[in-house]
């Protein structure tokens, strides 16, 4: 009786306590598990999305409307300012200097986001082919974007080293030590990326702060232009210029491009940026003591006066504790119609009159003038108030070309690639300090030829510790 | 398929199985059951016992046997022949029936018959059985039982006799927790065992000591703390605030494998298991409490500059020349702002307790109100707590009870951020010729920016914490056979901490410097629950062999959870809710992330006792933890230990000399299981980009992730010597640690910076010796000395690929050194040619400035050579005088405010007068410190700011009286004790700092700990 009284609750007991193992499931409520992450369509369209959000802060695209413009000659440094950057704007990065290894790892973790997508899209058997075409588009071609945006740093130009090395390729989700990939490995993947997205994304219908099939195109028309591939930017450029979706903006509209939430038809993909979620990509140059890079005098002096991008890039103003005057770069300055705008501006990754700059110094590099003029005069059409056909030709209209597209593009990440791309040493003025009129300190960093190390970014030494597959660059 | 946690509820739901346990037991209790071979409840029907005033229930079979029989009176004595109060009667075969003595040691009990038994019985004697017969007046003489009398000590899931542990257990009993003038009573830990290093960094009423037990367990992030244990339910130190120190019966200090491998994957850093209060058999006992006294700072060696100081200072660093109109103004303004900033502290607390209980029930409670202003203006806490412990016999089967236990704490804050808002910082670096008010009654600007007033910030400036803490279980025991005990206890410990912020609309921040008025609330809580089933059984065979045995499943859950809400521009100081901000701006924030974890545990536990000589202890317990990887989702702990009480041996009991040794050794793990809730995971987080969600990789697996495990190698002897006037404890332990938690850095290329690992291991290894003496034991007189030494040694075996680890505080971790050992440049005073500050490097070469690669690992360490106590207690008649003196020698202390304080000229702040008096100021002045000046900045941290925080200090001065027993009679109370205590009274140290104990480190400017004289009266009625 007692034995038996005994046993019944023991036996009760552990089956009782047999049914606690789930104590042990834990999860946390802010985060999901990465097995659950992908259970859904939505969930892989959160993924992608997120892939915009992590190529737009810490760092990434935030400041390429910054870095390979202070590494070039459009910039210089207010050195009343906090000296940001200073490494970087005095060619003096290291193997430890933080901003290229805050680049270098958000660029791979943006990759790992893309890879962790393209790894579990096909097989996943819910949600329609356009849904599953258009995930698998835009990962696709934010790999390749990321990819492109690292050789172009890190390794040397690709038309004349390719079989240099790169930067390693990560087609799959892998915690190794992989060794660099050739530049022209690194090209070849990218392409194919961005061919494969290409038609994915066909008619994927998104807005331009995605990746659509037309941003890839444009995307392209770039790369090949890097590669010196002319007959394939004109094809690509061709594409993009040719639909109708997209126009130039013009005299009239310019600045509101920039000050009105990049509205107009021009942009092709953009980074949206908003208060809340930011970046304010403005701060760095804005009106105040603490704004860090000015244009340098010589650049400035570039823009006539009936150029309406002047009005839209540069604002006169004196700071009061130092008694100073600059041309302030004010193109992001002001967001119009929300509450808090300063320095609130969309990140332009892509827009129509690059495809047209392209497309011209594509024709001109092919000897074709005539359509390289006509490339130009469009853009200087939409520019100038006092626009008149053009008539260059040769290396005039080449050098014409260049200032136009130095013009446009400053401050949107283009200079320092393109001097890369055509083996041009930067020169900064030496006659020319940092005040509006070129009066004030001058820069001391005045001439990084092609020659110098410091063409190409070193590779991290963060990276170099864990990886030494990963060869640094020479001279590092 | 998508796994759904239950997220409706935050009240954890896998308690079930523990509240099917409860009833199973209820219902096994109601059910006819044997006892003894009897059937007592056989086809009874339970109904109340009419005119009974006690409301018992009897069966209704035994109404008849009890009107039939006698009343038998009695009396128990002892062997003095002293009546004895308080002494069970009942009658054989049912505890139902029973009483208790008087305060005479009389007893009377009805309806007894003639055939039955009856069994008296008391706590330390030996029990005895009487036969009724025809006796109606029984005398009784009880006898001390020398195998019960033993001090029982509370053990991990139980208690044992303290000649029966193997392990290394040091028990602290209530009088030394009893009215401590600090909210949080882990202070007064500090000196009150061996191998327990507690140091009071902060004097912020309301903060916790740092404890550790025998070295340091854990680098980096990971805890080392010990795990604490309030009546079987685990809990964080950080919320002892909210609890009552009076409610405390005992502390066991469980510090050896032996005594605490049973909590498994948490004792790695030790164990301390409370024991609150329960009352005894016997009336009820009132007792009413009050204190109150004031507090200081214990030091002020700081010797800033005065106005025409600092002046002279501020010109000679060429800041300004004599002939500027400034410098004559400013001489004339002389205020101090550290005068002003700190303040006498004062405390008070009133207490009401009852204890009590008759045969079946018994009762503790308590009320108890605490408050401390901190020696900072603005810095304060209130206590409110009460608590309710209940114990009831069902049967002589089943008893049950019950502890409860609700606080609240209200505490106002001062800000420890890096600059004059810092209440410390503002009193010290604040230039003195900037007096706190201008002549017309406004606040003053200071040299910060923002001209930040710290007087204009406490008006303006609301940031307050409010804590709340429940704690309590509920418990069943039931003993189905002789020997046999099976208990389950369901335990919540509830915490919940809502914080509130107000910058407000009239503060100058605000007004001036046009930042919005901003109001931030934050609400976080933890809620575990804990559900613990044992099974004990001892048997004692031939009367020789004594075996004990445990069983037992837990299984505990915790939860934590929070938001955070923000507010921006208020229309008035009168607004003082969120719901008034025009810009309701921000909810949640950095630090709402809910977590939780979870722990599933099996143990058990094996002694055998061979006539009290020979001891075997075996334990194990296997854990389960949410925490760990998949891969390791188990871990099993283990230990070994064995006694030998030599003193029973005939060849030592024919010797007086010796009383009592015991010879002990053990030897096993554990584990600490420090290593946050979702480490082990592969995880995505949420975001937003362009006003949608979106989501991205947020943390990288590592599903191999573990505990860090500890192996402790421990012996010791406890002795009595020379008629038990000589006692006192040595101890040996070596104890590793492996598989330390350590972020390995990954290629950046897997999308990752770095994931946790299992890498590396240190050893601690050390001794410690206790010694009591009673110098003097007289009726009215005695005199008794304690002290206690500890010394550990560490040393960091094995790291990441051997690669050091500097660390913030100028530390570093280096294969083959001391775990804190400090990584700096060696300071070679000052050339006497030119002033500059001169630094070694690592040949020993001197070089002028402090840049490069010059720093090195030094044998000064942040931790003491060796540290103890000397106690110190004197009674006479009814005075009762002690002193416990606490001493820490050899730690060594960054004392990074010196840079700041100290600045070389190159700080904008009040200054320390040596800058001015003892600075180099000509070629051939011999001196520790450089030319001064604002041109030349301060060279970066070296041995310069290092120094010896060796102390040795009287750490608690009581004085106390009794008031004579006829007198408080008179007044018809049971006892009247007044005192004064004073708590760090004095100190003696070289440290230059505020207080040797205090926090340092590049401008950690802590709040120091503060001495305190109190006054007190407990009266018992």
């Amino acid at each position: 009786m007692k034995i038996y009284k005994f046993i019944s609750i023991i036996t009760v007991l552990v089956l009782t306590f047999s049914s606690c193992e789930d104590v042990l499931d834990v999860l946390p409520s802010d985060k999901v598990d990465t097995k659950q992450a992908f259970s859904r369509i939505e969930d892989f369209e959160f993924a992608v999305d997120g892939l915009y959000d992590l190529i737009r802060n810490d760092g990434y695209y935030e400041s390429f409307v910054l870095y390979p413009d202070i590494m070039s000659d459009n910039i210089i440094q207010n050195f009343d300012g906090r000296k940001s950057h200073q490494t970087l704007y005095t060619w003096k990065y290291t193997s430890l200097t933080s901003d290229i290894e805050v680049f270098w790892a958000n660029a791979y973790k943006t990759i790992h986001g893309a890879n962790m997508i393209l790894e579990r899209i096909d097989a996943f058997e819910n949600g329609t082919d356009k849904q599953k075409n258009a995930i698998k588009g835009e990962a696709l071609a934010i790999r390749a974007l990321v990819h492109f945006d690292l050789v172009r740093y890190f390794g040397k130009p690709v038309h004349s080293s390719a079989s240099s090395p790169g930067v390693p390729y990560m087609l799959k989700v892998e915690n190794g030590k992989p060794a660099r990939n050739t530049v022209a490995q690194c090209y070849d993947n990218l392409i194919a990326d961005l061919k494969e997205a290409e038609s994915l994304l066909n008619g994927s219908g998104r807005s331009n702060v995605y990746f659509t099939s037309d941003a890839v195109a444009a995307l392209l028309a770039r790369v090949y232009l890097t590669k010196k591939d002319y007959p394939n930017a004109i094809i690509y450029a061709s594409k993009v210029i040719s639909n109708t979706s997209y126009e130039l903006t013009s005299t009239s509209d310019f600045d509101g491009m920039w000050k009105k939430d990049n509205t107009g038809k021009e942009v092709i993909l953009k980074l949206r940026c908003t208060d809340k979620e930011g970046p304010r990509i403005g701060g760095l140059y804005g009106v105040k003591e603490s704004s860090e890079f000015v244009p340098t005098f010589e650049f400035f002096s570039m823009f006539a006066d009936e150029d309406v991008r002047k009005e839209a890039y540069f604002t006169l103003t004196e700071i009061p504790s130092t008694s100073r005057k600059h041309n302030f770069m004010t193109k992001y300055i002001n967001r119009e119609g929300v509450e808090d705008g300063l320095n609130l501006s969309d990140i332009v990754i892509l827009r129509l009159a690059e495809q047209y700059l392209i497309r011209a110094e594509a024709y001109a590099e092919s000897d074709d003038d005539a359509n390289a003029l006509i490339d130009l005069d469009a853009i200087r059409k939409n520019r100038y108030i006092d626009f008149v056909t053009g008539s260059e030709t040769g290396q005039a209209l080449k050098d014409a070309i260049a200032k136009e597209r130095r013009l446009e593009l400053a401050f949107e990440g283009h200079r320092w690639f393109d001097l890369k791309r055509k083996d041009m040493d930067v020169i900064r003025n030496a006659d020319y300090g940092h005040e509006h009129d070129g009066s004030g300190t001058k820069s001391t960093n005045t001439y990084l030829p092609v020659s110098d190390i410091h063409r190409l970014w070193p590779i991290p030494h963060a990276e170099r510790a864990i990886n030494p597959n990963c060869d640094q660059n020479d001279g590092y | 398929m998508k796994k759904k946690l239950n997220r409706t509820s935050s009240f954890p739901s896998r308690i079930l199985p523990g509240i099917n346990v409860l009833l199973i037991l209820a219902l096994v209790s109601i059910l006819p059951l044997s006892v003894n071979g009897k059937s007592t409840f056989a086809g009874s029907k339970l109904e109340m016992l009419e005119g009974s005033s006690k409301n018992v229930i009897i069966p209704t079979g035994y109404q008849q046997a009890i009107l039939q029989a006698k009343e038998v009176k009695g009396i128990v004595k002892d062997a003095s022949g002293l009546p004895m109060p308080g002494v069970n009667v009942f009658i054989k075969g049912s505890q139902q029936r029973g009483t208790i003595t008087n305060e005479n040691g009389e007893f009377s009990l009805q309806g007894v018959s003639e055939d039955e038994v009856l069994v008296i019985s008391f706590i330390g004697m030996k029990s005895q059985e009487i036969n009724v017969g025809n006796q109606t007046n029984i005398e009784v003489v009880l006898l001390p039982d020398n195998f019960e009398i033993e001090e029982m000590v509370v053990v991990a899931y139980g208690s044992k006799r303290k000649g029966a542990i193997t392990g290394s257990v040091d028990v602290v009993d209530a009088e030394e927790f009893d009215q401590t003038p600090a909210a949080s009573f882990d202070q007064a830990l500090q000196g009150k065992a061996a191998g327990v290093h507690v140091a009071q960094t902060s004097g912020l009423p309301g903060a916790k000591a740092e404890i550790k037990i025998r070295g340091v367990g854990s680098i980096g992030n990971t805890s080392s703390e010990p795990l604490f244990v309030i009546d079987g339910i685990p809990t964080d130190a950080a919320d002892f605030s909210e609890l009552n120190p009076n409610d405390i019966e005992s502390m066991s200090i469980l510090k050896d494998a032996s005594a605490s491998s049973l909590y498994g994957s948490r004792a790695a850093n030790g164990v301390i298991l409370i024991t609150t209060k329960r009352g005894k058999r016997g009336g009820a006992e009132f007792k009413f409490r009050t204190m109150t006294g004031f507090s200081n700072r214990t030091s002020d060696k700081f010797r800033m500059m005065n106005s025409q100081e600092f002046v002279d200072y501020e010109i000679m660093i060429g800041r300004y020349t004599e002939s500027d109109p400034d410098a004559a103004k400013f001489r004339s303004v002389d205020y101090s702002w550290a005068d002003n900033i700190f303040r006498t502290g004062k405390n008070s607390s009133y207490e009401l307790s009852a204890a009590g209980g008759n045969e079946k029930t018994r009762f503790y409670t308590s009320l108890s109100y605490f408050k401390q202003d901190g020696i900072i203006k603005n810095s304060d806490i209130k206590r409110y707590n009460m608590r309710i412990n209940l114990d009831h016999e069902v049967n002589d089967m089943i008893n049950f009870g019950t502890n409860l236990t609700f606080g609240k704490s209200h505490r106002n804050t001062v800000t420890t951020s890096i600059n004059g808002a810092n209440p410390m910082i503002a009193a010290y670096m604040n230039r003195p010729y900037h007096p706190a008010y201008n002549p017309d009654g406004s606040y003053g600007d200071t040299h910060w920016s923002g001209f930040w007033n710290i007087f204009e910030m406490f008006e303006n400036i609301t940031q307050y914490a409010d804590d709340y803490k429940a704690m309590g279980n509920v418990f069943i025991e039931i003993s189905p056979m002789e020997g046999l005990t099976i208990r389950e206890s369901l335990g919540l410990d509830l915490s919940q901490r809502e914080t509130f912020y107000y910058r407000q609309p009239d503060a100058r921040d605000v007004v001036r410097n046009g930042l919005p008025s901003i109001m931030t609330n934050t609400m976080y809580r933890n809620i575990s629950t804990i559900s613990t089933t044992t099974a004990n059984y001892t048997k004692l065979f031939n009367e020789v062999h004594e075996v004990k045995g445990l069983l037992g499943f837990e299984v505990q859950e915790s939860k934590y959870e929070g938001f955070k809400a923000t507010g921006k521009t208020f229309p008035s100081d009168l607004v003082t809710t969120l719901h008034g901000a025009a810009e309701p701006s921000e909810v949640a924030g950095p630090n709402s992330d809910n977590t939780g974890w979870g722990l599933l545990s099996y143990f058990a536990n094996f002694s055998y006792n061979y006539e009290s000589k020979y001891m075997l202890d075996l334990s194990a317990r296997r854990d389960g933890s949410s925490r760990f990887g998949v891969n390791n989702r188990y871990g099993n702990f283990w230990s070994v230990g064995a006694g030998w009480n030599v003193h029973e041996e005939s060849f030592i009991k024919s010797t007086s000399f010796i009383n009592r040794l015991k010879i002990r050794g053990s030897v096993g793990t554990s584990g600490n299981f420090d290593i946050g809730d979702f480490t082990h995971l592969d995880l995505y987080g949420f975001s937003g980009y362009n006003q949608k969600n979106v989501s991205y990789p947020y943390q990288i697996s590592n599903p191999d992730l573990t505990w860090e495990k500890n192996f402790i190698i421990s012996t010791g002897i406890d002795y009595s010597i020379l008629n038990d006037r000589v006692s006192g404890t040595i101890d040996y332990y070596n104890r590793k640690t492996k598989d330390l938690l350590w972020e390995v850095l990954l290629s950046y290329t897997s999308g990752f910076a770095s994931r946790t690992e299992n890498v590396g291991s240190i050893r601690n290894s050390g001794v410690e010796f206790s010694v009591n003496v009673d110098v003097i034991d007289k009726k009215d007189f005695d005199y008794s000395i304690g002290a206690s030494i500890s010394a550990n040694r560490n040393e960091v075996l094995e790291l990441y690929e051997g690669d050091d680890i500097p660390s913030d505080g100028d530390m570093i971790l280096s294969e083959g050194h001391p775990v804190n050992s400090f990584y700096l440049t060696k300071y070679a005073g000052v050339n006497p040619a030119n002033g500059e500050a001169l630094f070694y490097d690592k040949n020993g070469n001197v070089s002028s400035s402090n840049s490069g690669d010059l720093k090195q690992i030094l044998e000064e360490t942040a931790d003491p050579d060796f540290f103890g106590n000397i106690n110190n207690k004197i009674s006479y008649k009814g005075f009762e005088l002690s002193a416990d003196i606490y001493y820490s020698v050899g730690n060594y202390v960054m004392n990074g405010i010196l840079e700041v304080v100290n600045g070389d000229g190159g700080e904008g702040g009040n200054q320390m007068a040596n800058a001015l008096y003892d600075s180099w100021k000509k070629p051939g002045d011999i001196t520790e410190i450089p030319k001064q000046s604002k041109d030349i900045p301060r060279e970066p941290r070296s041995t310069r700011e290092l120094e010896n925080a060796s102390f040795l200090r009287l750490k608690d001065i009581t004085l106390s009286y009794n008031l004579p027993k006829s007198l408080v009679e008179r007044a018809h109370l049971k006892g009247v004790r007044v005192y004064a205590r004073g708590i760090n009274l004095w100190t003696y140290t070289k440290f230059s700092g505020f207080d040797p104990e205090s926090q340092y480190g590049p401008w950690v400017f802590s709040y120091p700990p503060a001495r305190t004289m109190n006054f007190g009266v407990d009266i018992t009625f």
